[in-house]
């Protein structure tokens, strides 16, 4: 056990070392909620594929995904898949991204038009029924509440006006929610006849997904076929290669804050001290010992910084989760290790100019008054 | 008193210069100096003297331009600035004017960490910084930072961390310079004592001139080089210490010669020089 320089220094200058590690915590934080939402979005954004229980998607040929996009094949190709063997069932819907307009609001939704009693409707209720009468419409509780909707009350979509028949859990994302029409109303609305616009497939028990879909890209051509995963994916990198620019940019930023407030605050500690660290050197310190002190003290306000925002950001993401929030953060290991090796990052460079600074430093100067 | 003749440090014909061309500064010309162990010597001269220079060149904190710098028969003039630390560690003890001692450690940690630095670790380390500091008055002190001591508590653990390592020699710069005369006094008295006792040799760099009264030897330098010399002696009978060449009497006794601060203790002496002399040996010529 030996005196520990770093330690006593940093604890010498509280508010210096409350500074750093907090300055440090703060872009930690940023970069983890940011990555956090963005996970969080992305776990959302698939929450359909996710949740609906299917192993194969069919859609226009040349449409891998949902967002921004629009997909209509002829349904007999869906009933021609029907009879590919391995396949149990097809069940279809239509999709339609549009505005619910409720009074004088809007709120952007994904619309699914999807036959009450088959796959394609939402996954769980909060109240009402997924069985939906003709004229109806299921919207998120959140976006009810939001709007202060009641079952029975009405809203536009599609041109049309629908009774609020049930409504949905977990269908929020950051972006929009997910509203669900009948099919024959979503089919009536669009003034739609003989297409749909995606099919979800089932396989027969001990089938594989990937063995049925060769066969079906084998027997029904002009149309794309896609595991679940493969179009949950699709979604995800889509949503990604838009949002990815703004979230690289904003991790930079948080990077550089760190970077910023620990360099700075590194620098003059250790400016603070410069004279004791050329005693140190004249009464025989070797200059390792001293770069480890420098080093030493960044690590702690680095690890006391990323600590804090790791606990904060936890807390934050239960907060959300507890409150039922439209925005989720999921903070994963990718995140952590992504933030472990930025903190990494910016200890050695904020350690890189007072480590210098006392490399170059004349030990002679001790007896400079 | 052969050991009192044992050379300690020896730098020789040390120039040193700054700059060069029209802006060059020749702070040392030729210096050489030899101190004995047990040795007390104070460097005097004007500001600008070079005195600084050659406390750093004999501290291995700088490198003479020429001449050399024997340290237990090693030229450290020549070592690498890597090696150097070591030297600066296990040689050789600094005391400075300003105490230089680090604001965020106790007197203990102060002492501790010198000890850590040479490889003394844990309870050990500890206990030997404590050993040090309660040897110098400090024991009450041994949790206080600089900042809840007084100059002179401070200079006294500047004292213990400079000897934490059990160094050849002690190289003082202005110790007294920020303490009131009594302070002043009693750390000069003390850094006297451990060259006595502890065999350690003293060199003192100082304006202070009642050091002098101190010092084995006393040495002028003034433009890089020394002017002349005063040899100090010790008055066996009212322990004063006087220069040599301003003693007031001079007795030859037993092959050694004793200075007296004046006629009256020369005489006393005479009458019974043994009474005097027992236990001495140190500081007669």
């Amino acid at each position: 056990m030996t005196v520990s320089i770093a330690w006593k220094n940093l604890f010498e200058g509280r508010a210096r070392f409350l500074m750093s590690v907090g300055g440090v915590a703060l872009a930690i934080l940023l970069i983890l909620v940011l990555d956090g939402v963005f996970a969080g979005a992305m776990k959302q954004l698939t929450f359909y594929m996710d949740k609906t229980p299917y192993d194969i998607t069919l859609a226009q040929e040349g449409v891998g995904n949902l967002h921004m996009t629009s997909s209509f094949f002829p349904a007999s190709k869906a009933g021609a898949v029907k009879k590919v063997r391995g396949v149990k069932g097809v069940d279809s819907i239509f999709y339609n991204s549009d505005y619910l307009v409720i009074g004088e609001n809007r709120s952007l939704a994904y619309v699914i038009g999807y036959q009450p009693g088959k796959l394609g409707g939402p996954w769980e209720m909060a109240e009402g029924s997924a069985d939906l009468k003709p004229g109806e419409i299921i919207v998120d509780e959140r976006i009810a509440d939001k709007y202060d909707l009641k079952i029975g009350d009405r809203l536009t979509v599609l041109g049309r006006s629908f009774k609020v028949g049930g409504l949905a859990k977990g269908t929020v994302n950051i972006t929009n929610s997910i509203a669900f029409v009948r099919y024959d109303d979503f089919e009536r609305a669009r003034g739609l006849r003989g297409v749909v616009s995606y099919s979800l497939v089932t396989v027969k028990r001990g089938e594989n997904p990937r063995d049925v879909i060769g066969r079906i890209k084998d027997e029904v051509k002009g149309i794309n076929v896609m595991t679940r995963e493969e179009f949950a994916d699709n979604e995800k990198r889509l949503v990604s290669d838009m949002a990815g620019d703004v979230i690289k940019m904003m991790n930079l930023v948080g990077f550089l804050i760190g970077l910023a407030v620990l360099g700075l605050t590194a620098y003059t500690a250790t400016l603070s001290k410069v004279r004791e660290y050329g005693i140190l050197k004249a009464i025989g310190a070797k200059n390792r010992k001293l770069i480890g002190v420098v080093f030493k003290q960044a690590i702690i306000s680095v690890v006391g910084g990323f600590v804090i925002a790791v606990a904060l950001a936890f807390a934050v993401a239960f907060g959300l989760g507890a409150a039922q929030a439209g925005v989720s953060l999921v903070i994963g290991p990718p995140s952590l290790l992504k933030v472990i090796l930025g903190a990494g990052l910016i200890t050695i460079l904020a350690s890189s100019i007072p480590i210098l600074r006392i490399a170059g430093l004349n030990p002679a100067e001790v007896f400079r008054r | 008193m052969e050991a009192a003749k044992e050379s300690v440090i020896e730098a020789s014909n040390l120039t040193k210069k700054y700059g060069e061309g029209e802006t060059e500064v020749t702070a040392l010309r030729n210096v050489s100096l030899e101190v004995k162990r047990g040795e007390v010597v104070l460097i005097m001269g004007p500001s600008g003297s070079g005195k600084t220079t050659l406390l750093s060149i004999l501290g291995a904190l700088l490198k003479p331009s020429s001449g050399s710098v024997s340290l237990g028969g090693e030229d450290i003039a020549v070592l690498s600035e890597s090696e150097l630390p070591d030297v600066r560690l296990n040689h050789l003890g600094f005391i400075f004017q300003d105490f230089n001692l680090l604001s965020a450690l106790t007197a203990r940690e102060n002492v501790e960490v010198v000890l850590n630095l040479a490889g003394v670790k844990g309870a050990e380390a500890r206990k030997r910084a404590e050993a040090f500091l309660t040897d110098l008055g400090l024991g009450e002190r041994l949790d206080f930072r600089p900042e809840k001591l007084s100059g002179g508590e401070k200079q006294r653990v500047a004292i213990a961390r400079a000897l934490a390592n059990e160094p050849d020699i002690l190289l003082c710069d202005e110790p007294t310079a920020n303490l009131d005369s009594k302070i002043g006094h009693d750390i000069i008295r003390r850094l006297q004592q451990i060259a006595k006792n502890q065999r350690k040799s003293v060199v003192i760099v100082s304006h202070d001139a009642r050091i002098k009264e101190h010092a084995d030897r006393v040495l002028w330098l003034e433009d890089g080089e020394f002017k002349q010399m005063a040899v100090m002696e010790h008055d066996p009978v009212c322990e004063m210490s006087i220069e040599r060449e301003k003693a007031a009497a001079s007795v030859t006794y037993k092959d050694k010669t004793y200075y007296f601060c004046s006629k009256g203790c020369a005489g006393e002496f005479q009458e019974n020089p043994e009474k005097f002399i027992a236990g001495e040996g140190a500081h007669a010529v």
